[in-house]
C-alpha cells in the first residue's frame, strides 16, 4: 500500500504521465470534463465529470475502416485502434460503468473487438468518493462510492492524504513505474479509509430503490406514468450521452468521391428514426415508447440478462436532462404504481 | 478481424422475382474465402459501401460450394443501392446471423408453411432444406400469397419444382388477379382457414408482412395450433447483427442474436414493440 507524497495527487499524476497517455478530469470552458491530462490538479470538489469516461473505451464516434471504390475494385482497411491509456480520478461508478458495458460488448459469442482492445489497454485509476453530489444514488442499484469493480488501483482520501491500493496486476505495475511520486502509507489504514467513503451521506440512496419496481413488468409496461413522464421529452438525447451505460451505437457510412469511411458513433434509443425503418415502420413511434424502453431497458430488460441494474447511479441524467425526465424520476414514479 | 467489418463479395447472378423486378434475388460470392455455413432462417448483413448496411436473411439452403442468394425487395436506402447492383459488382456480406429453425427437433413432424410475398425468402431456405432430406419430414403443406399474379416469387419452385415433390403441396393465393389467374383470389390467412389442416404433429411458420402474420396466427390458434407450434421470423432495423448495438431489443429478448426465428408462445411474453 502506498500514499499520495505530500497529500497531494499531483506529483502521482505527472510521474503517470511520463509514460503514458492520461486522461482525467480537466476543466475545459469553465466545465469539468473527462479528457486528455493538460497538467493540471484535480479541479476541486468535482463530483462527476459531465462526459462519463466511457468514451475512451467507446468513443462517441470512431471509424472502423476505410474504403476505396464502391461498387468495383473494393479496398477495405481496418482501421487501426489507438495505443494504452491511463484513465485517472475516475469515479466508482463511472469504473463500475465500464464493466458492466463490458458485460454486453465484451460477451463470449461476439465480442466487440475495439471495446475490448481498449478496455484490456486502459487502466483505470480510481477515486473513492467522499462526499455525495445532489443526484448520487450509487447505493440504490447496487453500487459504493469506495467499490473498487472495474477498476486497476482505488484511490481513497483520507484526512491525512490519499491512500493508493492496487487492484490489480495492472494497477500494481502502473504503481511500481510512479514509486518515486509515492510514499510509504506507513501506519495507514486503507480498510478503514475505503469504509469511510463507503458510508458517506447519501440521501436519494436512502429515499429511492428500484428493487421490484419491475417485478410486475406487465403491468409497469402498461402503465400511464410513461405517457406522462414522455410529455415533455424532446427527443434530444443528451441521457444517453452522458449516461456511462448507454453503449447503443449506430453503423454509418461518409463516401467522399470514390473513397470512404464506415463509422460508428453513440446513438440514442431516445432518437425517433432509432428503430424507424424502410417503409416508415416504427415499433417506437412516440416518446412514450421511447421513453419507457430506456427505463425498461435499464431496469428491467438488463437485469433479466445480466443480472443487474443497467444503472449505476451516478446521477447524471438528472443533471443534464432539460425537462426532468430521468432515473431518479422514473423510480419515484414507478414506487408509485407498483 | 473486426466482426462489424465485412468481407467483400461479387454478385455473381441477378434474377428477378416479381414482374416489376421490385424483389430481385442476388447470387453472392465472398471473394476471399469460402461461403460461411449456415442454417435455415438465418440472416447476413448486407453492405453498399458508401450506402450502408442491412439485415437480410438468407433464402438459399448451404451446400457446400454454392453461393449465397438473397432475395431483396427494394423498399429502402441499402436494398435500393442493391438494386442498382449489377452482376460482377461488390458487396460486403457478414454472417451468418441469429437463430435458425429448429429443423432437428422437427424430424419426422409434418410442416405447414405460410408465407406472404417477399416473406417466402426465409421459409424457401427451409423448404429447400426439408425437400432435401426429404425422408427426415412428413407431409409439407405450403400456403403461399402475394398482392397479383405478378408478385409471386420464386415461381419456377412453386409452379414446377414443388409440386412434384413427394408428399408436399403447395397452394397459391393472390389478394387481386385479372383474368389471367385461375387460381384463388383471396387473403393467405382467410385461404389458410378455408383449406384447414389439422393441427396433429404439425408445426405451423408463418413469415410474411406483420398485418398477415398477425392474422395467420389467429388463423392458426383457431384451427387448434398450440402457441409454441406455430413459429415465425422477425423483421427488425439491426445495426450490428450480433447483439451489442442495442437496437432490436423487443423486451429482454435482442432479435439479432434470440431470433429472427420465434415460437408464438415466446413473443406473447414479450412486449408488441415489433
Amino acid at each position: 500500500m502506498k500514499m499520495a507524497a505530500a497529500g497531494s495527487l499531483l506529483p502521482l499524476m505527472e510521474a503517470l504521465s511520463e509514460s503514458n497517455d492520461l486522461w482525467a478530469p480537466i476543466v475545459e470552458d469553465g466545465q469539468v470534463v473527462f479528457g486528455r491530462w493538460k497538467g493540471e490538479s484535480l479541479p476541486d470538489n468535482y463530483r462527476v465529470t459531465d462526459n462519463s469516461p466511457k468514451e475512451l473505451l467507446l468513443p462517441q464516434t470512431e471509424s472502423l475502416m476505410r474504403f476505396e471504390g464502391v461498387y468495383d475494385q473494393l479496398d477495405i482497411k481496418e482501421e487501426p485502434i489507438e495505443g494504452p491509456k491511463v484513465a485517472f480520478g475516475v469515479r466508482p461508478c463511472d469504473a463500475a460503468a465500464l464493466d458492466l458495458i463490458a458485460e454486453v460488448l465484451g460477451s463470449d459469442d461476439y465480442p466487440d473487438e475495439r471495446f475490448g482492445q481498449r478496455k484490456d489497454s486502459t487502466t483505470v485509476v480510481t477515486l473513492a468518493c467522499d462526499e455525495a453530489g445532489e443526484h448520487c444514488f450509487c447505493r440504490a442499484v447496487g453500487g459504493s462510492p469506495a467499490s473498487d469493480r472495474g477498476s486497476d488501483i482505488m484511490i481513497y482520501p483520507t484526512d491525512e492524504g490519499y491512500l493508493l491500493r492496487a487492484v490489480t496486476g495492472a494497477g500494481q505495475d502502473i504503481l511500481r513505474q510512479c514509486e518515486s511520486a509515492l510514499d510509504p502509507a506507513e501506519g495507514g489504514d486503507v480498510e478503514s479509509a475505503a469504509a469511510d467513503c463507503e458510508d458517506i451521506e447519501m440521501p436519494l440512496a436512502e429515499e429511492i430503490s428500484p428493487d421490484g419496481v419491475t417485478e410486475d413488468w406487465h403491468r409497469v409496461f402498461e402503465s400511464p406514468i410513461w405517457e406522462q413522464l414522455a410529455g415533455r421529452c424532446r427527443s434530444c438525447g443528451i441521457c444517453g450521452y452522458v449516461c456511462p451505460t448507454c453503449y447503443c451505437f449506430a453503423l454509418f457510412d461518409d463516401l467522399r468521391g470514390n473513397s470512404g469511411v464506415r463509422f460508428r458513433g453513440w446513438d440514442s434509443c431516445q432518437f425517433e428514426d432509432y428503430l424507424l425503418m424502410a417503409g416508415d415502420h416504427n415499433p417506437r413511434p412516440t416518446e412514450t415508447e421511447r421513453t419507457r424502453q430506456r427505463f425498461m431497458h435499464k431496469l428491467h430488460y438488463f437485469v433479466s440478462r445480466w443480472g443487474e441494474y443497467g444503472c449505476v447511479g451516478c446521477g447524471r441524467c438528472a443533471d443534464k436532462c432539460p425537462v426532468g425526465i430521468h432515473m431518479l424520476a422514473a423510480i419515484k414514479e414507478l414506487e408509485e404504481v407498483v | 478481424m473486426d466482426p462489424l467489418v465485412p468481407e467483400v463479395a461479387t454478385i455473381r447472378k441477378i434474377t428477378p422475382e416479381t414482374a416489376s423486378a421490385d424483389v430481385k434475388t442476388f447470387e453472392v460470392q465472398p471473394d476471399e474465402s469460402e461461403v460461411f455455413s449456415y442454417e435455415p432462417g438465418q440472416y447476413a448483413m448486407l453492405s453498399v459501401f458508401g450506402v450502408g448496411e442491412c439485415p437480410v436473411s438468407i433464402t438459399s439452403t448451404y451446400e457446400p460450394g454454392a453461393p449465397l442468394e438473397f432475395s431483396i425487395k427494394e423498399v429502402g436506402r441499402v436494398t435500393g443501392a442493391l438494386h442498382e447492383a449489377q452482376v460482377g459488382h461488390k458487396i460486403g456480406v457478414r454472417g451468418p446471423y441469429g437463430n435458425h429453425f429448429p429443423v432437428k427437433q422437427w424430424q419426422g413432424r409434418r410442416l405447414l408453411f405460410i408465407g406472404g410475398g417477399i416473406g417466402l425468402a426465409p421459409l424457401r431456405s427451409l423448404i429447400n432444406y426439408c425437400v432435401r432430406s426429404r425422408e427426415n419430414f412428413g407431409e409439407l403443406q405450403l400456403v403461399y400469397g402475394a398482392r397479383s399474379p405478378k408478385d409471386l416469387c420464386f415461381k419456377e419452385e412453386l409452379f414446377d419444382n414443388w409440386p412434384e415433390v413427394s408428399g408436399m403441396q403447395v397452394h397459391l393465393t393472390v389478394d387481386a388477379a385479372g383474368d389471367d389467374w385461375d387460381g384463388e383470389v383471396a387473403l393467405v390467412p382467410d385461404f389458410l382457414e378455408e383449406l384447414s389442416f389439422s393441427p396433429d404433429d404439425t408445426i405451423a411458420v408463418t413469415c410474411g408482412p406483420p398485418i398477415m402474420i398477425r392474422f395467420t396466427i389467429e388463423a392458426l390458434k383457431r384451427m387448434g395450433f398450440a402457441d409454441h407450434k406455430i413459429v415465425t421470423t422477425l423483421e427488425i432495423k439491426m445495426q450490428c447483427g450480433v447483439g451489442n448495438c442495442g437496437r432490436c431489443n423487443i423486451g429482454d429478448k435482442y432479435v439479432c442474436v434470440d431470433g429472427p426465428v420465434f415460437t408464438y408462445q415466446e413473443l406473447s411474453s414479450l412486449p408488441q414493440e415489433y
